[in-house]
């Protein structure tokens, strides 16, 4: 007799689901850069932005004011609406 | 799928039962007489060879019988009529049995009345797992249907469900038994678990306390301690995923610590002790589980430390002349709480020659300042435990709670010029332009004093908290009670 055990997740996730694999350019994209508010974030995204554009890509711009709370609910949804790949600045 | 009880006489028994025996001259009796027998069916709850010389006997040794048919105590015989029960006699009653049988003379030679007894169906555990088998249980998490001959251990560790050490099956039964330990509906959602911000339910924190090896009892201090979790000013999101090394740190005040068998005394903050043990670990599964929060992927701590796989203790109320930290915390005396803090491993402190409050005092706050950094002010809160060998010299001298951390606040402020970044050779430190001001280590609240220990050793503890409690508004301890 098989054995029954209950799921101890979210269950967001199909057991079976694996992430997207990264894309090979970022010419067809809409890429998004995403401040998630740790200290000097937003200058390494000026930074980031600027070399993208001097290559021909508009980024558009989201951000959450602390890294230590998720993002609001109409953060993630403008991203969802608005990108095809998210960039995140990690940074002190 | 339900059994169906035909129209008729059901008669259930053991054969481990005196009861049973007394009647069986009886029930031989009954079966040879035709009227009944044809109409009479005998579940047999334990040795299946019992009257099974009798066509009427059918063993019920998966007991889904006596489940369905609600058995306490054996014998019990039931009369259905029209598919419905419409008579029922509890042991050995001579006048009921003759009312069913509608046989003025059954049993005449037997004593009036004998009590029957206990079902196998109520014995300890048989309930829940009976449930888990035939019942409609109330739980909505996915099934997950492994092997007759898979090791459930194995599983849980391929599918990412364990914290690196194995955990406890989480079957229907073990969930049932486990929900039992809250009034609280297994389908009330407790709140969203960062980072997934996903639904917990009471449900979804017994399958993790189960996998944890936590006992029923331990769910109200589970609850509370999630609840303090998912406080906003606890920042649970941070803590999980910072470089840092601090994970949920619980501590428990008041009647039920003792009650749940939790250690405040020696090795508290050891192994050894199964609630103090479980209740931690799985407050992280659930942080794991439910919400995502994996080392490796979202947390990304530096070095981590031993404590993230569960931190819990109680603290010691045992001498009345403390006021216990729920009461320094707002709640009245008596009360059950958890607080919980953010925090890192334990930091010893060890000493055996200050004889006077004053020089305990000096000596705790030349520890305190090495809190995250000696040279890093109001930036992190910090928890000491003080042992009950270095309480009882503040505590001879008269030195309650309140004067302790007056006192220690008051002894870790220092010159600014010893701090700022740079001075004696360290680059870390605070901005140079507070060199002319005097310092204090901590915010105003920002050192919390718990009693907690063996008897013998000068030696007390010190926690620090996650650095995200540098943004003082951003990230608190929480107080929360527990409700039973």
């Amino acid at each position: 007799m098989n054995q029954i055990l209950y799921d101890p997740t979210g269950e967001t996730n199909s057991v079976f689901r694996k992430p997207q694999s990264l894309p090979t350019n970022l010419w067809d994209k809409k890429v998004m850069l995403f401040d998630i508010g740790k200290p000097r974030s937003k200058e390494f995204l000026d930074y980031f932005e600027e070399n993208l554009r001097q290559k021909g890509l508009v980024p558009k711009r989201a951000a959450k004011p602390t890294n230590a709370k998720t993002a609001a609910q109409e953060v993630i949804d403008f991203m969802v609406k608005e990108a095809d790949v998210v960039i995140g600045a990690l940074s002190d | 799928m339900s059994l169906h009880f035909e129209d008729g006489f059901h008669l259930v028994v053991k054969r481990d039962c005196p009861t049973c025996k007394l009647i069986e001259p009886e029930i031989r009796k009954l079966v040879e007489s035709g009227d009944f027998g044809q109409n009479l069916r005998i579940y047999i709850q334990d040795d299946p060879s019992y009257l099974s010389d009798l066509s009427q006997s059918v063993s019920d040794a998966s007991l889904e019988s006596s489940y369905r048919l609600k058995i306490e105590t054996v014998p019990t015989l039931i009369r259905f009529e029209k598919g419905q029960e419409t008579s029922r006699s509890v042991g050995w009653v001579r006048k009921e049995w003759s009312q069913i049988l509608n046989d003025s003379m059954f049993g005449e030679h037997l004593p009036e009345s004998r009590p029957g007894c206990g079902s196998l169906t109520v014995m300890p555990g048989a309930k829940e797992t009976l449930d888990a088998r035939f019942g409609d249980l109330p739980l909505n998490s996915r099934t997950i249907e492994i092997g007759e001959f898979d090791d459930p251990i194995e599983q849980a560790f391929e599918r990412g469900w364990s914290d690196g050490l194995p955990i406890v099956p989480p079957t229907g039964e073990r969930i049932i038994r486990m929900l039992s330990g809250t009034r609280r509906h297994p389908q009330e959602v407790v709140g969203r678990i960062p980072p997934n911000l996903t639904e917990c339910t009471v449900e979804k924190v017994a399958i993790n306390s189960v996998m944890a090896g936590c006992k029923p009892e331990y769910m109200p201090v589970l609850l509370a301690a999630l609840e303090a979790a998912l406080d906003p000013i606890f920042t649970l999101h941070g803590l999980l995923c910072t470089t840092c090394f601090s994970g949920p740190i619980i501590i428990v005040n008041g009647p039920i610590a003792e009650k749940i068998g939790m250690n405040w005394g020696i090795n508290a903050l050891g192994q050894g002790n199964r609630a103090n043990s479980t209740i931690g670990r799985a407050l992280q599964l659930i942080v794991r589980n439910v919400g995502g929060g994996i080392p490796g992927e979202i947390d990304r701590a530096t070095l981590g430390y031993p404590g993230k796989i569960g931190f819990c203790f109680a603290e010691d109320e045992t001498d009345s002349s403390w006021q216990p930290l729920s009461e320094a915390q707002g709640f009245q005396p008596g009360s059950n709480t958890v607080t919980l803090f953010p925090g890192d491993g334990v930091h010893g402190f060890g000493d055996q020659r200050s004889r006077t409050p004053e020089e305990l005092t000096r000596s705790l706050a030349m520890a305190l300042q090495g809190c995250l950094h000696p040279k890093m002010t109001e930036c992190v809160y910090a928890i000491l435990i003080l042992s009950p060998e270095h309480y009882s010299i503040f505590r001879n001298s008269g030195w309650d709670r309140r004067r302790i951390t007056e006192a220690l606040m008051e002894a870790t402020v220092r010159p600014g010029k010893d701090l700022i970044r740079g001075a004696h050779g360290v680059g870390e430190g605070i901005d140079p332009s507070r060199k002319d001001e005097m310092v204090p280590k901590f915010f105003e609240d920002g050192l919390l004093v718990v009693r907690a220990g063996g008897p013998a050793g000068l030696f007390s503890g010190i926690l620090t908290s996650w650095t995200g409690a540098r943004h003082k508004e951003e990230c608190k301890p929480v107080t929360k009670e527990i409700m039973l």
